[in-house]
């Protein structure tokens, strides 16, 4: 069977990673539709309920990206968001939800090509594992 | 840990020897009162009652096999704001366990309170209770103590311990200042008084219990019960896995789910003064149900379900104390404990913290490091 | 009221529309729920696409509008203003961004208009529940701070200055001015950088409203947008500012020579420096490290490194004057010091270390001590006695004296000195060096009876009586032990060592006559090598020293073996006497001994020897001297002076204050230490010294330090072209010629000899606190216990100005830099080519010794080192091209037009105004343009021409040949990299750092001088490569930035920030410690958390965690999140639209 399109969505930092995405669109470096993204001020409001929410109505993955460490506008917002999405990634694989569908990443103001790169590496990904349940479940 | 005092059990009398231990204690001049499991009059319920009168506490029972709310959200009630006169508390290990974490989240202060925590020989669920206690109250709570004592706590045909109760490796009242034992000793005799805290060894001293040890019988026996369900625990706990390993399976397994909340009301470390699913965030416009209705074909009413399991998960899980009364309060018989159960057991461990062991321990969600977990950056692994 | 919403999609001429099908998205917009109308336009931020969502905003009466087009990072400010101005709140506003994350990276069309429409649905239902926000706003401070005070952070302090803002100029090192004024002159109109820079730094220091902060460093920055709170680090200059008159005395005195930064290490400079003749402030700068580890490695810590640099520098007296700060008998331990600094001299990471005993021993040697003159003593009317005369009793003395102490000395000998004068043989420690020494002592007021012993001819009773308020006993350890074997005891010829030695040292007739005879001296130690040396010195025939260890356990120093080997002594190791042999006569006629072999090793870890069996052997002697270790003479110990003493009979003191069981009696050297060297003599004299001036002043000896910490290891650098040189050795007597001879064995120092010692020396502590300056200074500005100071500043806004650092180009080895001393730097040609630099100004090249002494013949500038390069920096540093002509220019100048100068670009980059005509004119000058990159510089020649030249390979790619061209010098245009502390820096101030490192700006185009966090700007070539006019262009640019908040006063801050919904809080205070900024207070009485909102920067850390979402994000609620997600997922499922 063809490749099917995921629906990926990625709550990404306004400081760094959305900054890199303008950087990737900038340098016009292409990358999958698949990806949209949700900007929000600091990965480290991204609540827990994001991630539940976006996998449970149809969304194929989810990606959370924002600064390195040290970097990050708000002093360590990451290092929160790194715990919440680690509790998760405890709590969502036990119920059939691969490891792939949800992702934490660093990604800098100054890594258009790293954006643009980790993109296409996790729709590659998410080709492969195939489309998730959740979409069609009527939860 | 306090050298052990005996309390004498006079003409074999377990529950008369507590009651007077308590009205001793009740008798000091600053306890304001105690909180204990009493059985209301006429029903055989029993529900913790908080107690001035001495009088009263000849109706308390804190050996019954009966569990019907967890006494940790009216202890917080209690101390959330300075009682003003200090409070003597009768609770169950789960209990104690689950009120350190409400005082973790503010919710509660242990100051004012002195916490008597009992060995707990586990309880049935509510309907269970009703039936069996009909026939006469004292006697069938010593009936079931003896019985469970002995290793079976099913004492009447078709009635047995909860899935929460059976599975559970915390018997003694870790975190009370008080600890009454009676595992591993013959409490026709007399039962153990143990100090687990200065507060607890003051109030002990002067009561001027007569000073024993603690018998190699009941650490034997402690240990003989702990790891047996330990052994039960694992068990169900691969069961629960099965039974939930795929988004089709946990959407099943949580099918009769009618929204009722009453979980997260019965549950005593679930502190919100509002739960976010009862705010507008999830009163959704009609619009939107069609919407969802358009986008996926059909959806079943109430929505939400699944989401509301799993961020009670995601929120509670840490800080569960597996008391069961998750279950207990489901009107869809849903085994929720169990969920819960199986998955705080490592939401816990990859935290390294254990809910409501520790009470200088901060919930996991309250701190984090700069080098911590990095594994979990990147798209490998 | 109902929902309307706009919605607008912008082409942005074919930027979106070339790839997304505007029209469709309109048109699918048009029918999601509450769109009233949905238009698409070609450029939606010109005026009329602003003007038509107003229009619309009032037709329609639109209470939403969306706009799809470029990044909300670009524009989203302008669509709210429009907003705003046509009335409407302008947080009810939404942006999707369809060019950055669509067009521009979505190369099919009909994907392209799919993911804009997901989208737009996304926005548009993100929009249904935004809420209005009432703009905040916040007072500005009007202080400005300027960090770095090159020619961006002068022009952006002097900018607003002149609009009477106060500013705080922070720089970093002693001088402001930064790279600009390194420079010769400046292109392209070559007017020279001093001229146009120096006027410049004088207006800084002189304007009333700027508060200029050198040698000074931000370390923390707190606050937000217009109101900052900075803290910032003042390094001591240990030179008063105001007070210092820059006249440069201090420097003329100064004997340290380090390199100079300033001349890029071309130039040296003095450790109290001042970077350049014109340097602002003038104050000059003392450059301190730890103190060099010698000085902690000394006992006494002495002043090595000061009094090693005073020599340097022909200053003896002054030097001795040093020494005798902590070593009151520098001649002496010149001569006798086991030297333990010598073991910590970083010289031995090079070749070996300095020979520092034997520099002391020559300033020693050069100073008459009878005419040295005595420091003024301020008398006081207490007085102290010393019992014992050997080295810790005169430190004592010496000290106690200097602080004005009346100072009686006791001693039980003829004559003072202990063991110095009768321990020490005379061919070590010649009896005149001692007296000299001695006797300036004497001399500066100290009395001693000699002849006197204490606890027989005079009591501790006594001197009470005779009001001495303090007494030291430093009576050392006088007594041999004995070796404990039969017929030690009772034969004659058995005499020990000290005693020996004591009576050979004063002549005494008692001295037994060795001539001819056969000695055994017993021991490993110095006693026992002097012993052993000494009595071949009076004649013995035969001289054995019988050891019961190996060598290489001997205490003894290796080179007092290595001269008794000289002098024939025989080494009889692994053995050990059993018994004295008698003659009939009663004398002694051998010693017996057994080998042994070395066993298990003992407490001190050495191997203790076991006797071999059967091994017994006799060693033929007519005399014996033991010399197996001393131990205190406790015979004066008695009821009258009950002193605690050891069982070893050394006496008790507290190792801190040396005082004794009797509070006014101290002790120190071998007394309590037992058998040591005379250096921890001298320390322990300074000890007693210190702790019995607090007792007599009745003080509590608490505030004593225990030790001075050294512990610091902040040392100088060594010189990468630090090259290996001999260490001096002293000339020392022919063993042949020592003979009977008791005259010193070494001679020390010549004055040459000393004087290339001085120069081995690296100077590890910088300045070497020798205080010279001090002294030179009129205007006593000079104050070595300066300490860092911080203070705090309020500022309003930020400019950052902090410059660049120039590439060292030494890892790109093929071009020669480092290994080929003519291969410059353009940094370095420019100090060569200034006329402060260390050349005065005229271009020359470094001889062989590395001299700049004659000039160039030709000259290949190169460039691009470093730059334009996939291997170091992608990027062009832009300002090398014109620097390059210039210095052709310079070059045909200043050494002739005859000079053939080769200049090898990639390509020329003149675009600046006037540079392209610079670049004709240089072209007209004669300079030979070579496109192509060099590919290596080398010295290997192939034929005449190249042999002594430096030879430039080369492509002339326009020749399409390789070309070597051999030149005298080569200049590398090196590469502008950011700072080194870039990184730091930006975190103290919140700059993310671009890929090429330097500080990241909001937007290349938009926002060049803004940075992520608001209120902090940046200017000049710390944001990128810039030539001086374009930094000071943006210098000024700053400082407008700067100002037009400073001057309005107030500025509208964030409205996104936290909420905390006190009807749904439960008081968990969970948020409190997660939040960065402590914004978030618990109100005690209602028992809900609170935001404050004037710290609250909305992050939304408290968002993140609040289980019931109490906390929120205003404008990135829960719903809004959600409401986009869903939209999104929608337009997915659905991409015809609903219905």
């Amino acid at each position: 069977m063809e490749a099917f399109e995921p629906a990926i969505v990625a709550f990404v930092c306004n400081w760094c990673t959305y900054t890199a995405a303008d950087l990737a669109g900038t340098s016009r470096l292409s990358y999958p539709k698949s990806v949209r993204l949700i900007r929000v001020m600091c990965t480290g409001m991204v609540d827990p309920q994001y991630v539940l929410k976006a996998l449970l109505e149809g969304a194929d993955a989810v990606l959370v990206s924002g600064c390195h460490p040290g970097d990050c506008h708000y002093i360590n917002g990451n290092f929160k968001a790194r715990r919440r999405i680690k509790l998760l990634k405890e709590i969502l694989p036990r119920f059939g939800f691969e490891p792939e569908r949800l992702r934490l990443t660093w990604i800098g103001a100054s890594d258009g090509i790293q954006f643009a790169e980790i993109m296409q590496k996790m729709v590659a990904q998410i080709q492969a594992i195939g489309p998730s349940k959740a979409g069609r479940m009527a939860a | 840990m306090s050298t052990p005092r005996k309390l004498e059990v006079a003409e074999q009398d377990v529950l008369g020897a507590l009651r007077s231990f308590f009205e001793s204690i009740l008798a000091m001049e600053d306890t304001g009162a105690i909180l204990a499991p009493r059985r209301l009059p006429v029903q055989s319920v029993v529900m913790p009652a908080l107690i001035g009168d001495p009088k009263y506490l000849r109706e308390i029972d804190p050996l019954a096999p009966a569990f019907f709310l967890n006494a940790a959200r009216m202890v917080s009630r209690l101390s959330r704001k300075s009682p003003g006169q200090k409070i003597a508390v009768v609770l169950r290990p789960c209990e104690i366990r689950a009120f350190i974490e409400l005082v973790k989240l503010k919710q509660g202060a242990l100051d004012e309170l002195l916490i008597i925590g009992l060995d707990c020989l586990g309880a049935y669920r509510n309907s269970d209770y009703r039936r069996y206690a009909s026939e006469g109250p004292d006697a069938s709570t010593l009936k079931f103590f003896f019985g469970a004592l002995s290793g079976s706590p099913s004492v009447m045909a078709g009635i047995d311990l909860t899935a929460a109760c059976k599975v559970c490796e915390h018997p003694i009242p870790t975190g009370a200042d008080i600890a009454v034992g009676f595992l591993g000793i013959s409490p026709l005799d007399h039962l153990l008084v143990q100090a687990q805290s200065t507060k607890g060894e003051e109030m002990l001293a002067r009561l001027g219990l007569e000073q024993t040890l603690v018998p190699a019988s009941r650490t034997e026996a402690i240990e003989a019960l702990v790891s047996a369900r330990f052994h039960a625990r694992d068990k169900f706990f691969d069961q629960t896995r099965e039974a939930t390993n795929s988004l089709e399976k946990l959407t099943a397994y949580l099918a009769g789910c009618v929204n009722c909340y009453n979980c997260r009301v019965a549950c005593p470390v679930c502190y919100c003064r509002e739960c976010v699913f009862t705010t507008d965030v999830f009163d959704h416009e009609p619009f939107q149900y069609l919407q969802w209705a358009h986008r996926k074909g059909e959806i079943k009413m109430p929505t939400d379900t699944v989401f509301y399991h799993l961020t009670r998960l995601v929120h509670m899980s840490t800080a569960c104390v597996g008391c069961g009364q998750c279950s207990n309060a489901c009107p869809s018989e849903i085994p929720l404990t169990e969920l819960f159960r199986a998955t705080a057991v490592r939401t816990q461990r990859i935290f390294d913290y254990e809910a409501g062991m520790d009470p200088d321990a901060p919930p996991p969600m309250t701190v984090f490091r700069e080098k911590e977990f990095v594994e979990v950056v990147g798209l490998s692994e | 009221m109902s929902i309307r919403i706009g919605f607008y999609i912008c082409h942005c001429g074919i930027n979106i529309a070339g790839k997304v099908r505007v029209t469709e998205v309109a048109d699918f917009a048009g029918k999601l729920r509450h769109v009233a109308v949905a238009r698409d336009y070609r450029f939606m931020c010109s005026d009329p696409g602003q003007a038509m969502i107003e229009k619309d905003i009032h037709d329609y009466g639109l209470n939403r509008v969306v706009v799809a087009s470029c990044s909300p990072r670009l524009h989203e400010k302008t669509f709210q203003s429009a907003c705003r101005r046509a009335g409407l709140n302008p947080y009810l506003f939404q942006m999707a961004s369809v060019r950055e994350q669509v067009s521009w990276v979505t190369p099919d069309a009909d994907e392209a208009t799919g993911k804009a429409k997901s989208l737009a649905a996304a926005a548009i239902n993100r929009v249904v529940f935004h809420h209005g926000l009432e703009t905040r706003e916040v007072p500005v401070h009007p202080d400005v701070l300027v960090v770095g005070a090159g020619i961006a952070g002068m022009q952006a302090a002097l900018d607003i200055a002149a609009a009477d803002h106060r500013v705080y100029l922070v720089e970093k090192s002693s001088t402001i001015g930064g790279h600009m004024l390194q420079f010769d002159k400046t292109f392209p109109t070559l007017d020279c950088a001093a001229c146009i820079g120096t006027p410049k730094m004088v207006d800084v220091v002189q304007h009333p409203n700027i508060k200029l902060l050198s040698y000074s460093e931000v370390t923390e920055l707190s606050g937000y947008i217009g109101n900052y709170r900075a803290k910032i680090r003042r390094l001591p200059r240990y030179v008063k500012e105001g007070i210092c008159t820059g006249c440069g005395e201090c420097a003329a005195v100064c004997p340290v020579i380090l390199p100079s930064e300033w001349d890029e290490g071309l130039g040296s400079r003095k450790a109290i420096y001042r970077a350049f003749p014109q340097a602002v402030p003038i104050t000059f700068c003392i450059d301190k490290n730890d103190r060099a580890p010698c000085v902690g490695a000394c006992p006494a810590h002495a002043n090595v490194q000061g009094y090693i640099q005073l020599i340097k520098q022909k200053k003896y007296k002054e030097a001795v004057q040093l020494i005798m700060e902590r070593i009151p008998l520098p001649g002496v331990l010149g001569r006798v010091c086991p030297h333990p600094c010598e073991l910590e001299c970083r010289r031995s990471e090079v070749d070996s270390a300095v020979a520092i005993r034997d520099l002391k021993r020559f300033a020693a040697d050069q100073v008459d001590f009878e005419t040295l003159d005595i420091p003024p003593i301020a008398e006081n009317d207490k007085k102290i006695a010393i019992i014992g005369s050997g080295p810790a009793g005169l430190t004592v003395a010496y000290d106690l004296r200097q602080k004005g102490y009346g100072v009686h000395i006791l001693e039980a000998r003829p004559e003072l000195g202990g063991m110095l004068r009768y321990g020490i043989p005379d061919y070590r420690l010649p009896q005149a060096v001692l007296d000299a020494e001695i006797g300036y002592i004497l001399r500066m007021g100290v009395t001693a009876r000699c002849n006197v012993r204490f606890g027989l001819d005079i009591t501790l009773k006594d001197l009470e009586q005779e009001g001495y308020g303090a007494v030291f006993m430093g009576i050392g350890a006088q007594e041999c032990l004995k070796i404990g074997i039969p017929g030690e005891a009772e034969t004659s010829g058995v005499l020990d060592a000290i005693r020996f030695l004591r009576e050979a040292n004063t002549k005494s007739e008692t001295t037994p006559d060795l001539n001819g005879k056969k000695v055994a001296v017993i021991g490993g130690g110095n006693v026992a090598m002097d012993a052993a040396r000494v009595a071949r010195r009076l004649g013995a025939s035969r001289v054995t020293l019988v050891y019961r260890r190996t060598e290489q356990e001997m205490p003894a120093y290796a080179d007092e073996i290595h001269e008794a080997r000289e002098e024939n002594i025989a080494f009889q190791f692994l053995t050990l006497p059993v018994r004295v042999i008698q003659a009939p006569d009663g004398h002694v006629c051998g010693l017996e001994c057994v080998e042994t072999r070395p066993g298990e090793p003992d407490a001190d870890g050495r191997r203790r020897p076991e006797i071999i069996p059967g091994s017994e052997m006799i060693i033929d002697c007519d005399w014996i001297i033991p010399a197996i270790g001393q131990s205190v003479d406790s015979s004066w110990n008695d009821a009258a002076c009950p002193l605690e003493c050891s069982p070893k009979n050394t006496i008790i003191a507290n190792p801190k204050t040396l005082q004794t069981s009797i509070p006014h009696v101290f002790a120190g050297g071998d007394a309590v230490s037992g058998p040591a060297t005379v250096v921890d003599a001298v320390a322990a004299g300074h000890r007693a010294a210190e702790a019995m001036d607090l007792f007599l002043q009745g003080l509590s000896l608490d505030s004593l330090q225990t030790e001075i910490p050294y512990s610091g290891q902040r040392w100088k650098e060594i010189p990468v072209g630090c090259t290996p040189k001999a260490r001096a050795q002293l000339s020392c007597r022919e063993p042949a010629g020592r003979g009977a001879c008791f005259a010193e064995i070494s001679s020390g120092f010549s004055e040459d000899a000393a004087h290339a010692e001085t120069e081995r020396c690296l100077n590890c502590g910088g300045c070497c606190e020798c205080m010279e300056c001090v002294r030179a200074c009129a205007a006593k500005a000079i104050d070595h216990t300066m300490s860092e100071a911080s203070l705090e500043v309020a500022v309003g806004t930020v400019i950052l100005a902090t410059g660049f650092d120039l590439m060292d180009p030494t890892p790109l080895s093929r071009f020669g830099y480092g290994a080929y001393p003519n291969v410059f730097t353009s940094l370095e040609f420019e100090r060569i080519s200034n006329a402060t630099g260390p050349t005065g100004g005229k271009i020359l090249m470094r001889d062989a010794a590395g001299e700049f002494s004659k000039p160039p013949e030709s000259v290949a500038i190169l460039h691009c080192i470093g730059s334009r390069d996939v291997n170091c920096h992608e990027y062009c540093s832009r300002v090398c091209c014109m620097a390059a002509l210039k210095y052709t220019h310079l070059i045909k100048e200043k050494v002739g037009h005859h000079t053939r100068v080769y200049d090898f670009y990639i390509d020329m980059r003149c675009f600046g105004e006037g540079y392209e005509e610079f670049y004709r004119r240089c072209q007209e000058e004669g300079t030979q343009f070579i496109r192509g990159k060099v590919a290596e510089i080398t010295d290997r020649a192939i034929g005449p021409a190249e042999t002594g030249k430096l030879i430039a390979i080369a492509e002339d790619t326009l020749l399409g040949k390789c070309i070597r061209v051999p030149v005298d010098m080569v200049v590398l245009c090196s590469a502008i990299e950011a700072r080194k502390d870039a990184l730091s820096v930006g975190r103290i101030f919140g700059v993310n750092l671009g890929a090429d490192g330097f500080f990241l700006e909001e937007h290349p185009k938009l926002g060049p001088l803004n940075t992520a966090t608001e209120g902090v700007f940046i200017a000049g070539a710390c944001q990128s490569p810039k030539d001086i006019p374009d930094t000071v262009a943006q210098a000024s640019g700053a400082a407008a930035k700067a100002l037009s908040l400073a001057s309005r006063g107030r500025v509208t801050v964030q409205s996104i920030i936290s909420w905390i919904d006190p009807d749904i809080c439960a008081g968990c205070q969970l948020c409190i410690p997660l939040c960065p900024y402590s914004a978030i207070e618990f109100d005690d009485r209602r028992k809900i958390s609170v935001v404050n909102e004037a710290i609250c920067k909305g992050c939304g850390s408290c968002a993140g965690a609040c289980p019931s979402g109490a906390a929120q994000v205003r404008h990135f609620r829960k719903e809004h999140v959600f409401a986009e997600f869903e939209g999104m997922m929608d337009a997915i499922c659905n991409p015809g639209g609903r219905k």
